[in-house]
């Protein structure tokens, strides 16, 4: 768990992917074409590469997915880097405005801690992404990058990174912190790394974030 | 882009490999390799692999690191040439390694991961040129292929699977039909989408929304490259059609992208490079260049009900668009690739070049096979072929005259034919007696010409392109062989040019028709069973043309042929080597028709039996077995031992049955209705069908010689039908002596050597080259000898012939190979002596005596002898004797003439041969006139052939069919022709009718029928026990017409009948119905192939 209180808050905002897919959610951006998003996502998320890309959307997807769309079973694939260089790093977002503890979002079929078991457990939605990602590399600007996270995912394929974030704006209860999400690291191999974030923002602030943050951006403090 | 030994080096030291590591790599071949023996046989052969757990991780890793290689150059495989070509090379190499394991892999079952998983996997054998692999693939795994239902389905999801079906049917090319639906599944699109469209629109959110759009737009766009491409194929229009794909792949990735869907936006990816490969691999495209003629020829391939072809392998693209196969400046084009289907198209391809190129000049192609069931074979291939765009296609009969049929076909119009099928000898005769008269040869094929280094016909096919070299000097080459390195030498020879010789090379190219694996097998006791016994196959890895396989593995259960140990086992030693090829075949034909060769006759028969044995009766019989054993019991004997053999699904194939029964047993093969065919070694020369497995019980002839490995691996090379097995399965007897087994197995193929060559080695060898004069007039320079009468014939001035000698003999490919190595001169120079002092003799022959041996293809020895044995006879014959009524009746003069003809070295061997087996020269020529007089093989096995001992019927009729087939079509044929020519009959005296009766009287021999127009029908293949009622309903409807002698005019007429005009003319109590001997005659003549 990481608390981060508001001074922060903008700093985090631009270094954390997750947060970063929150966002772009939130902000509900109208996307005339991909160049457009990968443009703004490339201001906005200097500390992670790739770019998000187009299927960090997918939080605002998610209905479509469960009709069977054919993304690769992650909100998010990019690269991480650890202490041991660059892996490849996926993960799952969900927000949630319920005063309930733990959170609905966390559980069920569609709750984060099963999202990210399946992640952790399906081979095919890591190579699915790995696939997309083998692509989308080339000629990029983190291609070596890939090139280094590659190595290790074909030496272990179980070297990699998940990430699950969880978005709330009621008050922090201590039942968050009670959330089972320790059974995700009991069946968790041994060089799989899984981080989780839960990010409380002030009550009531999820809805219109997106627009204050796009009237900040243009000057027009509320 | 073909798959390159090249391509496939870059990919060892690819940066993504090296991070697996090689030890890791070298056990993922491993894997790959005893999976997919596994999946192949793995029902038939209990092998013993050892195989962990974490292997699974392992091979999906490598097929990730593999494709991400392809990934690299995937975009460049959507490009025209010229840009990077390692990329290319990489990418293709790469994918090929891709489904090299991903085909390995369980199919998921979710629908849309299973579309996916499919379109990936067909992608990418697309890319990596394994679209005949994918093809098996889609064979194996039919289920997964079916498309989802679309009822109550959504629109943009109702759009994938339709085009999920479209793109199984573009990869799968079934027919004709099969492709022409996917315009119709579009143009069903279109329609639904104005019912469909808006209320997939209809969400709740505008992100939603917005993502189905561009989703939308992503499958209209690929659905319209969809059907571009299906219209290339079946069309061969737009001309151009990849900017069009280009443009309409690129919006569907771009829309892709946009609409956040990863998955979709890989696999257009992938498909856009697939359609480049699917368009640039289709027949359409390697000939667009080409004159309509191809295309016409195209398109009716394309539009032909069996076998329709839309695509070339990778080696014959790479012939065609890479390697110059239709360029007009090469002359003389040797090819070596190993599969026959293969090569035959090529061939075909050049042939209506070459018929274009001399279409003012009425140009004729020359088509020439080893034996006659293999010229049979390709007429009827090239007929279905051809015949639609007006190419005619003629085959001369494997007699060794031209007969009267002949004479009037090749003296015909062009329209007559343009192709003609002959084998070599035949092809000899015309070309030496200018047949084909004032229309020049454009081009002579010929098929499995590795046989110019072969002990008994290869100084023969060598002179014979000697020849035409000499006397047809527009002729261009096409040389077809298998397993030959180095074929340039022989391109430049024929092409008397070194830039105009072209060898195309495709043996060596990495790409393989399917995969093989070969293995010695032996008995082993159990003891699980009294007396029993099991089979054991150790897989050999000392051949690169084989899987590296390691261990012995086990083979079917105990017993697998119901003998007692002692007849496979005895004293720890390996016997009864055919039982253990028969079981061997029998396991191992559950997956489809296995071969099991022995190198006689008798190891044949049993084999069968002991198969038949073991194997349960066919439930139902198919109606092709059903045809084959009508036609048998009609045409060789009710209790024929084929018949009862064939209930199990067990057929037999050597030179005791005759054309006819081979070329049923090769029908019966190539449509998988056999299980075991059991067969003589001489299979090697004339099998031109693929099967699942082949096994023999010896790699030796009869007498123990060897076979060549050439020739072994053209036989063993069958294993394995292209679309249908992934791995071809070859085994050999390891017997007493494993070791020189596994030798021979070992040895390289090596470059062509000329029979010439090699017989002067074999003499130098002796130390006898200085006395080959001396030497010239044993049987083994016969072709020779006839080669030089040849210029003799033609120059008739030995001073002339001397001045000319050098120039003959650097016609021949032997003479010019020894003239070009300094260290051969030797040699060269004592043939060069030799055939001047050979010369000298011919002039000092009695007039005519060359010149009669040029007409009749007998040296000129024994001309001379048959003329002296004709002068000795009581009483001479007269024109009269020459008749069918009294050479073939009681009081002729037939005896005396095969007195003569047992003097003549050339007929005399195969005429003891026949005389060991019966009892005396006077029975042959009764034999002879009872085939002539229709008497059945039946009849002839028990008058001439049973062993009042033995009573053995089977090997009775199986030495009837060896004296018909071979010596009396054969040398009888030869000889009856011959001594006409020589009997001083003065043929000039008689009326046009008379003579014409007595060209006939050889090939009434041959086909075994007493009249002329019988022959007209045999020649046309109509079953012999039909064929005399069947020329007597053909003269009643022709009359005195003129060209009622023509063989194109009979088969019109033959085409023309209905089943119950065949019905009319069946023999009373034949097995076969009017329908049955209609269907029997298509698939002879070719109209059925399958």
């Amino acid at each position: 768990m990481k608390a981060l209180d508001a001074s922060d808050l903008e700093t985090w905002l631009a270094q954390s992917i997750p947060a970063q897919i929150w966002l772009a959610k939130e902000l509900e951006i109208d996307t005339g074409g991909v160049e457009t998003l990968d443009s703004f996502w490339d201001r906005r998320s200097g500390a992670s590469s790739p770019r998000l890309t187009p299927e960090v959307f997918r939080p605002s997807l998610v209905a479509y997915r469960k009709k069977g769309s054919s993304l690769p079973g992650a909100d998010l694939g990019g690269l991480h880097a650890d202490s041991n260089g660059d892996c490849l790093a996926y993960g799952e977002v969900k927000t949630s405005s319920v005063a309930e503890y733990p959170p609905g979002v966390m559980y069920g079929c569609m709750g984060l801690q099963r999202q990210l078991e399946d992640i952790r457990d399906n081979d095919s939605t890591w190579d699915g992404l790995f696939r997309y990602l083998g692509h989308r590399a080339l000629g990029s600007a983190w291609s070596e990058r890939f090139r280094r996270a590659t190595k290790r995912y074909l030496i272990d394929d179980f070297d990699v990174h998940l990430f699950g974030f969880r978005v709330r704006d009621i008050p922090p209860h201590e039942d968050d912190r009670r959330a089972r999400v320790y059974l995700l690291g009991r069946g968790c191999p041994d060089q799989m790394k899984i981080e989780l974030y839960a990010l409380n923002l002030p009550a009531n602030r999820i809805k219109g974030l997106g627009e204050a943050v796009l009237a900040a951006r243009k000057g027009d403090r509320p | 882009m073909n798959l390159s030994t090249k391509g496939l080096d870059l990919l060892e030291s690819h940066w993504a490999l090296d991070a697996i590591g090689q030890a890791d790599l070298e056990r993922v071949k491993t894997l790959v390799r005893e999976r997919l023996a596994y999946r192949a046989v793995g029902g038939q052969i209990s092998f013993s692999f050892s195989w962990s757990k974490g292997d699974d991780s392992l091979l999906r890793r490598v097929a990730l690191a593999f494709e991400l290689a392809a990934i690299e150059g995937l975009e460049e495989l959507s490009r025209s040439s010229g840009k990077n070509i390692e990329l290319r090379e990489q990418a293709v190499a790469a994918s090929y390694r891709v489904f090299e394991i991903r085909q390995l892999m369980p199919v998921p079952v979710k629908t849309l991961d299973r579309l996916f998983f499919v379109l990936h996997l067909s992608a990418v054998a697309y890319c990596g040129d394994r679209w005949s692999d994918l093809r098996r693939w889609y064979k194996d795994n039919q289920e997964v292929l079916e498309p989802p239902s679309v009822a109550g389905i959504e629109w943009d999801r109702r759009l994938l699977y339709r085009l999920f079906d479209c793109w199984i049917r573009l990869f799968r090319k079934r027919g004709w039909d099969d492709l022409d639906r996917i315009r119709e599944i579009i143009a069903g699109l279109r329609e639904d989408q104005s019912r469909f469209e808006q209320g997939c629109l209809q969400n709740d959110s505008p992100e939603q929304n917005r993502a189905t759009a561009l989703r939308l737009v992503a499958l209209y766009h690929w659905a319209k490259a969809t059907e571009i491409v299906a219209n290339y194929i079946l069309e061969g229009r737009p001309p151009s059609p990849l900017s069009s794909l280009d443009k309409h792949f690129d919006g569907a990735i771009k829309a892709a992208m946009a609409s956040g869907d990863a998955q979709h936006e890989v696999i257009l990816r992938w498909m856009h490079s697939a359609a480049w490969m699917v368009v640039t691999n289709s027949l359409w495209w390697a000939t667009r260049a080409v004159n309509s003629r191809t295309s016409d020829f195209v398109r009716s391939l394309t539009r032909r009900e069996h076998r329709a072809m839309f695509e070339l392998l990778p080696p014959q693209r790479a012939a065609l668009m890479e390697q110059g196969l239709l360029d007009q400046a090469k002359t003389a084009i040797v090819i070596d690739l190993p599969t026959s289907d293969g090569k035959t198209l090529l061939a075909q391809f050049r042939i209506l070049q070459a018929l274009n190129q001399f279409d003012a000049e009425r140009g004729w192609v020359a088509y020439v096979a080893p034996t006659r069931t293999l010229c049979a074979q390709l007429t009827r291939r090239l007929r279905t072929d051809f015949e639609p765009i007006g190419v005619g296609v003629e085959q001369l009969t494997a007699a060794i005259e031209v007969d009267t049929f002949e004479e009037e076909l090749l003296a015909g119009d062009h329209q007559s034919f343009h192709v003609l099928v002959a084998t070599p000898e035949k092809l000899s005769l015309v070309i030496r007696n200018r047949k084909v008269e004032k229309r020049p040869l454009a081009l002579v094929v010929m098929d499995e010409a590795h046989n110019i280094e072969t002990e008994g016909r290869g100084l023969r096919i060598e002179m014979l392109l000697a020849t035409i070299r000499m006397d047809c000097p527009l002729a261009n080459f096409l040389l077809l062989m298998p397993y030959v390195e180095g074929g340039e030498s022989v391109a430049q020879w024929l092409a008397q040019d070194v830039s105009a010789g072209q060898a195309i090379s495709l043996g060596t190219i990495p790409w393989k028709p399917n995969e093989r694996i070969i293995g010695l097998y032996g008995a082993m006791p159990d003891e699980r069973e009294r007396a029993g016994w099991h089979l054991r196959f150790k897989t050999l890895t000392t051949t690169p043309k084989a899987m590296a396989l390691s261990g012995t593995h086990r083979v079917g259960g105990v017993r697998p042929i119901n003998v007692p140990k002692s007849q496979v086992i005895a004293h720890g030693k390996q016997k009864g080597l055919g039982i253990q090829t028969a079981a061997m075949a029998s396991v191992m034909s559950a997956r489809g028709t296995s071969i099991a060769i022995a190198n006689n006759i008798r190891t044949v028969w049993k084999m069968a039996t002991k198969a038949a044995q073991c194997l349960p009766n066919l439930e139902p019989v198919p109606s092709q077995i059903q045809l084959v054993q009508n036609f048998l019991r009609t045409e060789v004997g009710p209790d024929f031992q084929l018949v009862e053999n064939l209930e199990k699904g067990v057929g037999v194939h050597h030179a005791g049955l005759s054309d006819d029964a081979r070329a049923l047993m090769e029908w019966l093969a190539e449509t998988g209705s056999l299980k075991v065919l059991c067969a003589t070694t001489t299979i090697a020369q004339g099998i031109n069908f693929p099967v699942s497995s082949v096994f023999m019980q010896s790699h030796k002839y009869p007498y123990g010689k060897e076979m060549l490995p050439r020739e072994f691996w053209n036989l063993a090379g069958r294993a394995g039908r292209i679309g249908q097995d992934s791995v071809g399965v070859i085994g050999l007897a390891k017997g007493s002596d494993p070791g020189s087994v596994t030798e021979f197995v070992s040895r390289s193929t090596g470059a062509l050597v000329s029979r010439l060559v090699s017989q002067l080695n074999e003499l130098a060898a002796q130390g006898q080259l200085a006395n080959l004069s001396d030497v010239l007039w044993k049987d083994q320079w016969e072709d020779f000898r006839c080669y030089i009468a040849h210029l003799w014939a033609e120059k008739k001035n030995l001073e002339v012939v001397l001045a000319d000698t050098e120039e003959l003999l650097r016609q021949t490919y032997g003479y010019i190979t020894l003239r070009n190595d300094p260290s051969q001169q030797q040699k060269a120079d004592a043939l060069l002596d030799a055939t001047r002092a050979y010369a000298r003799k011919l002039a000092k022959m009695p007039s005519g005596v060359a010149e009669l041996a040029d007409s009749t293809g007998f040296s000129p020895e024994g001309v001379s002898i048959a003329m002296s044995r004709l002068g000795t006879l009581k009483t001479k014959l007269k024109p009269s004797d020459w008749t069918p009524e009294s050479l073939f009746g009681e009081s002729g003069r037939i005896a005396d003439l095969f007195g003569v003809m047992l003097k003549v070295p050339q007929l005399r061997r195969q005429l003891e041969d026949v005389r060991s087996n019966g009892s005396g020269q006077v029975q042959i020529s009764d034999m002879t006139r009872d085939w002539v007089n229709g008497k059945t093989i039946d009849f002839l096995a028990q008058e001439y052939f049973t062993d009042t001992s033995t009573k053995d019927q089977t090997l009775a009729i199986t030495n009837a069919c060896r004296a018909v087939y071979r010596t009396i079509s054969y040398s009888c044929t030869w000889g009856i022709a011959v001594l006409s020519r020589v009997s001083g009959v003065d043929f000039d005296s008689l009326s046009v009718d008379e003579r014409r009766r007595i060209n006939a009287l050889p090939a009434m021999i041959y086909h075994g029928v007493r009249t002329e127009d019988a022959v007209l029908m045999r020649m046309n293949y109509a079953p012999r026990s039909v064929a005399v009622s069947l020329g007597e309903l053909y003269r009643e409807e022709t009359g005195a017409a003129d060209g009622r002698y023509s063989v194109v005019s009979a088969r019109g007429f033959l085409k023309s009948l209905s089943d119950s005009d065949w019905h009319s003319v069946r023999p009373e109590g034949s097995a076969l119905t009017g329908n049955g001997y209609k269907r029997l005659w298509e698939v002879l003549s070719g109209g059925v192939t399958a």
